[in-house]
């Protein structure tokens, strides 16, 4: 009988302990296999975007200005006590104003470097004396109107004057300089 | 018999007591236990910005006193500097997202530096964009203008730098 007993005992509390056996902890599911994946990769949950961009610019140099070739005056004689030679507009062609030219004559030449189709603005001096009573003044370009650097960066243009003496002066190699000046408009 | 009966009952009782025990514990337990839990979420349809072009103020000469060049979000250039040259452009990107959803975009507010390679700087400010502000499905594009500020008798030379753009669900 005793063993009886505690066999019914022991069957008894087997039952209960399997209805009893629940978790009480309230432990919450694991998520499914989809939610975890994309949990995983951050980009898919992103709200925003950030992008670089490069930024570049070039500064050209001024304009840079380079002597070619020296301007070349010969005498004339106008016979009428004055000796001058004039150089129509830079483009090489000998003016006179009497008597036939002595030896070629020869326009100045430079050149002007600087961004394309710029446009620039020239200034000569008005007249340089060489030595007394010997000077050139009457300069002109044949740049245009408008000078400007062409579509290559560069433009070369000619400077003519008018050599003036006076009939006394005497028959020598005279030299000289004179200032060519450009500048941006 | 009786010892019998009597046995019975009392094994009976016994569990049923031991039933309420165990059932009265278990509930102080559950009223009583705290965990934690994880909320996740996952938003679909993140907005995704893509390059296309980078910003290029092409060429200037540099004068005696400080100009500018600009260049609008439609690529539009302006400017005080003289002998502008070369191929100016905005920067450019497409922007994606959900459909219909408003975004902020996020421009420098402070002036980016360029600099040289021999160490001479620029700044660029004014930035602004044409993005209006609605994602959709599809990549649309937008640009980005700034302000380049040359100083005076700028140092010539190539001059780069940087800058981000950020944009943002509302």
């Amino acid at each position: 009988m005793m063993y009886r007993s505690s066999g019914a005992l022991a069957l008894t509390a087997t039952l209960f302990a399997v209805v009893l056996s629940a978790p009480a902890d309230g432990r919450a599911e694991t998520p499914d296999a989809l939610t975890r994946a994309a949990l995983a990769d951050p980009i898919s949950t992103s709200k925003s975007g950030t992008m670089q961009f490069k930024v570049s610019a070039t500064i050209r140099d001024s304009l840079m200005v380079e002597y070619v070739s020296p301007m070349v005056l010969e005498t004339v004689d106008s016979g009428n006590g004055k000796f001058a030679l004039s150089l129509v507009s830079g483009d090489n062609t000998g003016g006179r104003t009497n008597s036939a030219r002595h030896g070629p004559a020869r326009a100045a030449s430079m050149e002007v470097q600087g961004m394309p189709n710029q446009t620039f603005a020239i200034s000569i001096d008005q007249s340089t004396e060489f030595r007394s009573g010997l000077y050139v003044a009457t300069f002109s370009h044949n740049a245009g109107q408008t000078p400007h650097i062409g579509p290559d960066g560069d433009i070369e243009f000619n400077i003519g004057a008018a050599l003036k003496l006076a009939r006394t002066a005497a028959n020598y190699s005279y030299s000289g300089a004179l200032d060519v000046i450009v500048s941006h408009n | 018999m009786l010892f019998r009966k009597f046995s019975l009952i009392a094994l009976v009782a016994m569990a049923i007591g031991g039933f309420s025990t165990l059932t009265a514990s278990d509930a102080n337990a559950q009223a009583t236990d705290t965990t934690s839990a994880n909320i996740n979420a996952v938003i679909n349809n993140p907005i995704e910005l893509l390059w296309v072009q980078d910003m290029d103020f092409g060429e200037a000469a540099p004068s005696t006193g400080a100009t500018t060049v600009t260049i609008a979000a439609d690529g539009t250039v302006g400017g005080d500097a003289i002998g502008k040259a070369g191929s100016p452009q905005e920067a450019r990107f497409s922007v994606s997202g959900l459909a219909g959803q408003t975004y902020a975009i996020d421009l420098p507010t402070v002036p980016e530096t360029l600099t040289s390679g021999a160490g001479d700087t620029m700044t660029v400010s004014g930035f602004v964009s044409d993005a209006d502000g609605v994602a959709t499905a599809l990549a649309k594009e937008f640009g980005v203008g700034a302000t380049l500020n040359i100083g005076a008798e700028q140092a010539a030379g190539s001059y780069s730098g940087s800058f981000n753009v950020t944009v943002s669900y509302n």
